[in-house]
């Protein structure tokens, strides 16, 4: 929470705990760079001398997660992560959805012998580049729409795998959404500093070689700064992808998500208070449409045509899951705010974000509660007797500074002859 | 200066306002209360125990001082461990009840002269908050003191010293028990037989809040006593 200097102290064990579990899940710097350079790249090589969209592309921005620094490490590790990004091209106002898509995965493609011939993979909205490192680059072709808000666009759909499909073009704007996103959730400096810090100081313990010729990532690109809006959406994607990975069908897409957490927008909290209020948000949000026997409808703010629900839920029985999943995050969220020794909340933090970000954080904690203990730093609350998690700003008449000591005691831990627990 | 019972007492009342106090003579008492070091709270007792002698009688507290004990939840081993294996305790003749040893006796870093509210406590907070840490992850990051081959040895001898005269002592403290009918300590077997509190049974120990009372009224009525050498 905020100190009197209005600095963000994490000083309370779950807000500690949630914000080391977000650090473990996200884009370590070094691939956020390559990201980032690799999509830049991917700009030119559609635009190039010989291109079937030479001269066409017009613009190259980032879309999803990627444009609000949300993007996590996917599909349970930290090897495999998805980069979106939207091509603006010159296309005619009404070119067919096929063509459009395969104009793009031919542009990506290239010819027999490019570097991308074998990574490219046509979708039916987008194409994606599966790098060897894990990395999957998706692209989404887009035609601007003249006369209407800054890049609103036409987009496309067409299954490849149906030729005789003729596909369909639908509104969209995702950088417009983003925006939104940014607007409605930035703000709170203090803590985007304080978690700056923290993962800055999370990527040095973790010793990652940056590659030599990483070139400095413009301000607005910062990986590490992000607001708790963004730090809440990572965990609750972080969840819903633990959630669906053994389900067949469709989860919850990404863009839902960050629309229902914009609504909740810019809280004047701790981190974890913010979690609880985006769990409990989501919740009542689809409950309040479901319990009417309707699916819930989420439009893009920016752009009343795109639909973010269009795809997902497609039935009833889809939003019931998510419900579902959503009431059982809340219960471990409570449990974990509530009376609980560590070992418990590290079962908790397991369940809902896996079972290593848990494992570490916990792991982490008890170092630096260490640290503080062992060198007689630790203070504490008088009535309570808790223990300090961060120094306090002022030191009032409730603070407890005890002298030093060693513990003594006992045998280490093995010492003599071993008996089984009940 | 030392701070007898009942200053002990004044001090932890201020600062830990949910402590109860379970007895008091002049030179003992016994505390309970609820901390929280972390998140989970804790029931913990405190036994003090000071040197006292008069004309008729003396005490010399053999054990660490303060005892404390973590009575709800109970310390528990990791799996695989037995509660002899959590780290920096004290074993006794109730495994359930593993003494927290939160500072070195050798040392002196408490002494009758300091206050248990300002120690004591915070250090079996900070105790109870590396065992939370120990037991989830089977490190200990807390310190303490680091046993050598010779320690270790002389431990062991003791633990079985120790084991031996538990068992005589029961097995005596049982056969006196049965022909005087109490099973009380000495040093209140000497209290009960002056006059200065009413004989005392097991009962007194339990949670029986009406045996309780009762002997918290009592004590408090106990009339002044200055042995020489040692004042309250």
């Amino acid at each position: 929470m905020l100190a009197p200097d209005h600095r963000y102290q994490f000083d309370e064990v779950n807000d500690i705990l949630i914000a080391d579990v977000a650090l473990r899940i996200q884009l370590p710097r070094g691939q956020y760079q390559t990201a980032v350079k690799r999509y830049h790249s991917i700009a030119e090589h559609i635009d190039r001398q010989g291109s079937p969209l030479q001269g066409r592309v017009q613009l190259a921005y980032p879309q999803g997660s990627m444009a609000i620094n949300a993007t996590i490490a996917a599909r349970g590790g930290t090897d495999e992560y998805d980069i979106d990004g939207v091509v603006q091209l010159l296309l005619g106002p009404n070119v067919p959805p096929a063509v459009a898509l395969d104009a793009l995965y031919e542009a990506v493609r290239g010819d027999k012998g490019s570097m991308y011939y074998d990574l490219a993979e046509r979708q039916t909205r987008c194409v994606t580049v599966n790098y060897a490192d894990k990395m999957h680059l998706d692209l989404v072709p887009a035609v601007r729409l003249l006369g209407r808000p800054e890049r609103e666009s036409t987009l496309f759909h067409q299954q490849p795998e149906d030729r005789k499909d003729p596909g369909y073009s639908y509104v969209g704007n995702s950088w417009g959404f983003a925006e939104h996103f940014k607007d409605a959730t930035s703000g709170d400096l203090a803590f985007a500093e304080a978690f700056a810090g923290r993962s800055r100081s999370f990527d040095e313990a973790r010793l990652i070689l940056e590659s030599a010729d990483t070139d400095e990532v413009p301000d607005q690109e910062q990986p590490h700064e992000k607001s708790k809006a963004v730090v809440c959406l990572q965990l609750l994607k972080r969840y819903r992808d633990r959630r669906y990975a053994d389900r067949s069908g469709r989860a919850i897409p990404s863009v839902v998500l960050a629309k229902l957490i914009a609504d909740v927008g810019q809280v004047d909290c701790s981190l974890i208070e913010a979690l609880v209020l985006c769990g409990r948000y989501c919740e009542e949000q689809m409950s309040f449409a479901h319990n009417r026997g309707k699916l819930i409808s989420i439009l893009n703010p920016a752009c009343a045509d795109d639909i973010f629900t269009d795809r997902w839920p497609s039935n009833l029985e889809d939003q019931k899951t998510f419900i579902g999943d959503l009431v059982h995050f809340n219960r471990q969220l409570k449990r974990l705010h509530g009376e609980s020794s560590l070992l418990a909340k590290q079962e908790i933090l397991s369940d809902l974000f896996g079972e290593q970000p848990a494992v570490e954080a916990i792991r982490e904690f008890n170092r630096s509660l260490g640290v503080e203990i062992k060198s007689d730093r630790a203070t504490h609350d008088s009535g309570t007797a808790k223990v300090h998690l961060a120094a306090p700003a002022i030191v009032t008449r409730e603070t407890i500074r005890p002298a030093k000591k060693t513990f003594y005691g006992g045998p280490p831990c093995g010492f003599g002859p071993k008996s089984k627990t009940s | 200066m030392w701070l007898w019972p009942k200053i002990q007492d004044e001090l932890i009342r201020d600062v830990f306002p949910n402590f109860e106090l379970v007895f008091r003579t002049k030179w003992a008492a016994k505390w309970e209360g609820v901390i929280v070091p972390i998140s989970q709270s804790y029931r913990i007792s405190i036994m003090l125990n000071m040197p006292w002698e008069d004309e008729s009688f003396h005490v010399r507290p053999k054990w660490p001082n303060p005892r404390i004990w973590v009575t709800e939840p109970l310390v528990k081993p990791r799996k695989g461990f037995a509660v002899k294996d959590i780290p920096h305790t004290y074993p006794t003749s109730d495994p359930r009840y593993p003494l927290p040893c939160v500072f070195d006796p050798r040392s002196k870093q408490w002494d009758y002269d300091k206050p248990i509210a300002k120690d004591i406590i915070p250090w079996v907070s900070q105790w109870l908050a590396a065992y939370e840490g120990w037991f989830a992850t089977g490190e200990w990051t807390a310190g303490g003191h680091e046993w050598n081959q010779e320690e270790l040895n002389r431990l062991k001898a003791r633990h079985q010293r120790h084991d031996q005269r538990a068992q005589a002592s029961k097995h005596l403290s049982y056969k006196v028990g049965q022909k005087i009918g109490t099973f009380a300590s000495y040093p209140l077997l000497v209290a009960a037989s002056e006059g200065s509190i009413r004989p005392m049974s097991w009962q007194d120990w339990n949670k029986n809040s009406e045996a309780k009372d009762a002997l918290r009224t009592t004590l408090t009525l106990l009339p002044e006593r200055r042995p020489g050498g040692l004042s309250p």
